[in-house]
């Protein structure tokens, strides 16, 4: 008996000495990693930066690329299958969008999955602000968003997603917001919060700092 | 009654919508294993049930109480496994000596249960979501549920294999995975039902 | 040559995923692309062997009553060094497989292997078995990545091979195509070792 509780003790002793060695060692490798990222996907969005700031506007995190005007925000809105999380890249002086990432989201595979493929987000390459429409068909002027087959309802909750953060960006440059509609979208996803059914005008929050999970 | 309704989703969409076997595939061995019969797979889903609600109250426990405070995170995995090996132990002697005839249903299973991937998933699930103490238990005890449903479906519709004819080279685990991938066909019916 | 018996065992005979049918959870969860059943299969060929060495070596010192959670114990420390390992220096395919890689621990296959080989052979010959093993299960998971990547996005490791005009099944990328890939596969894998025999 004594001598197994010493096995397991000593065992669990190196153990933790171990891990506690490797966790040393590699937490700040992870971390640089985790900046990395996070700073390739923010000069993604920024055409000609290659380097940014981050800074507080109102209590909302932009990113100020090191070109004027050139700024990215991060926003997270509802999803057909759970949150989706993006990142816009845009100059609230010139009011036009450079470009988006979806950074994360639930939608279902091989449909509204696409949100994150090269062709919907040509959608947003080089858009002047406005209260875009989603239409199913190619898109007649700039103000139209070409929606994914068979993704409608993701398509639109992006859209909605990237218009929100635009307003946001406006407001916090001390700009008006634009007039966006709301598409009542029924998407038969329940808002767990306050258990309504899910319209454009949940809320979308802007300024996340979430980029690259992990916690270590 | 907000947070009624939102315990309520989480409970109903953890069997459902994030089947533990069919959507997240945790616990794919005794599924594969114990499911040719209705009754040894419902006993074992009661087993997995139970041990999964202590789990998660145990995850979540140690998991504020003792990781967090002291900054052990890199132990998580070490030290979760360590505890579900030997809650196992104590609910294995527990059912053996309050209720041998309990112990003779349940009891050969629960030794299975410790290399149960599910287990761990779920241990490992609890902190990464971020759900409170009842939040946890539900979810636990959810998850254990739909381990039950999955596996009691399956070995329903394997009792009524038997008299099929399957061919040679089909019998046995590539038909059951084959069932397994339509029901989970079915299952992906429930996604974008409850959006949490 | 006894070495080579026992990892032709792993590798073929005995293959884990195709014969005796365990480790099936990250079997179907990671292989959604190939690198990612590629990066899975070898660290868990990593674990089983830096386990089963160290196994081995102390096989005499451990007593027999806290065998079981000494082995856990010993693979759950290995496990955590390569979560640790991933993240620092392969973040994407880490993120891919997230809860996975810890749940190595309790790969049947690991355990399995550890109980019946490593403690009760030598440190040789449990080598031997941790890369037959290792190796099997790797090449079981890299084959049925390969063809639900294939099948599912078109690509090999993330390589465009089928071009636009193949319509992606995107249910191979799914639970549902992960369990019915593996059961033709086993069915298949059936049919050639039963045209062996005859």
């Amino acid at each position: 008996m004594k001598k197994s509780i010493l096995t397991l003790t000593i065992l669990g002793l190196i153990s933790a000495l171990l891990l506690s060695f490797a966790h040393q060692l590699l937490t700040p490798i992870i971390a640089s990693r985790q900046e990395e990222g996070k700073k390739d996907i923010i000069l993604a969005v920024l055409p000609e930066s290659n380097n940014f700031k981050v800074l507080e506007k109102n209590g909302i995190i932009l990113y100020e690329g090191n070109k004027d005007g050139e700024v990215a925000i991060i926003a997270r809105g509802p999803g057909f299958g759970g949150e989706i999380e993006l990142i816009v890249g845009a100059n609230p002086f010139e009011r036009k969008v450079y470009g988006i990432k979806v950074l994360s989201h639930s939608e279902t595979p091989g449909l509204g999955s696409h949100i994150t493929g090269e062709v919907f987000e040509q959608n947003f390459v080089d858009k002047p602000f406005g209260d875009y429409q989603v239409v199913k068909r190619p898109v007649a002027d700039l103000m139209e968003v070409e929606a994914i087959t068979g993704a409608t309802v993701s398509s639109q909750l992006v859209v909605d997603i990237v218009k929100k953060a635009i307003n946001e960006m406006l407001l916090a440059y001390g700009f008006d917001a634009i007039a966006i509609t709301e598409v009542p979208v029924v998407t038969g996803a329940t808002d767990t919060s306050t258990g309504a059914t899910i319209t454009t005008g949940a809320t979308v929050t802007t300024g996340a700092t979430s980029l690259g999970g992990g916690e270590y | 009654m907000e947070q009624f309704t939102h315990i309520l989703l989480l409970f109903a969409s953890t069997i459902l919508v994030n089947n533990f076997i069919l959507v997240r595939f945790l616990g794919i061995c005794p599924f594969l294993g114990v499911s040719n019969q209705i009754g040894t797979a419902f006993s074992m889903g009661m087993a997995t049930t139970f041990v999964m609600t202590l789990t998660g109250m145990a995850s979540w426990l140690i998991n504020t109480y003792i990781l967090e405070v002291f900054n052990l995170q890199f132990l998580q995995t070490v030290i979760f496994i360590i505890v579900i090996a030997a809650l196992v132990q104590f609910v294995e002697m527990f059912i053996k000596k309050t209720s041998p005839a309990l112990y003779r249903t349940l009891g050969i299973f629960l030794p299975l249960i410790t290399t149960n991937c599910a287990i761990l998933g779920l241990a490992l699930l609890i902190p990464s979501e971020g759900y409170n103490f009842i939040e946890s238990v539900i979810f636990a005890f959810a998850a254990g549920v739909g381990f039950t449903l999955a596996i009691v479906l399956m070995a329903g519709l394997r009792e009524n294999l038997e008299f099929a004819d399957v061919p040679g080279v089909l019998k046995g685990v590539p038909i059951t995975l084959i069932i397994a991938g339509i029901m989970a066909m079915a299952f992906m019916g429930f996604s974008g039902l409850i959006s949490m | 040559m006894k070495f080579l018996k026992i990892l032709k065992n792993g590798l073929w005979d005995e293959n884990p995923t195709f014969r005796i049918v365990i480790g099936m959870c990250p079997t179907l969860a990671v292989t959604n692309a190939a690198v990612n059943g590629l990066v899975m299969g070898l660290a868990t060929a990593f674990v089983l062997l830096a386990s089963e060495i160290i196994i081995s070596l102390v096989k005499k010192l451990i007593p027999e009553n806290v065998r079981i959670p000494s082995y856990i114990l010993i693979i759950a420390t290995f496990v955590t060094l390569v979560d640790y390992i991933l993240k620092a220096f392969l973040p994407g395919v880490a993120s891919a497989l997230s809860l996975f890689i810890p749940l190595i621990v309790v790969n049947c296959i690991i355990l399995g292997r550890a109980e019946a080989f490593a403690s009760k052979n030598s440190v040789l010959d449990s080598i031997a078995d941790a890369l037959g093993m290792g190796l099997g299960f790797t090449w079981a998971l890299l084959l049925l990545s390969i063809i639900r990547e294939l099948l599912g996005s078109g690509s090999i490791f993330g390589v465009q091979i089928l071009g636009g005009w193949y319509p992606q099944m995107a249910i191979m990328l799914l639970p549902a195509g992960a369990f019915i890939s593996l059961g033709i596969l086993l069915a298949l894998m059936n049919y050639i070792s039963s045209k062996g025999v005859k």
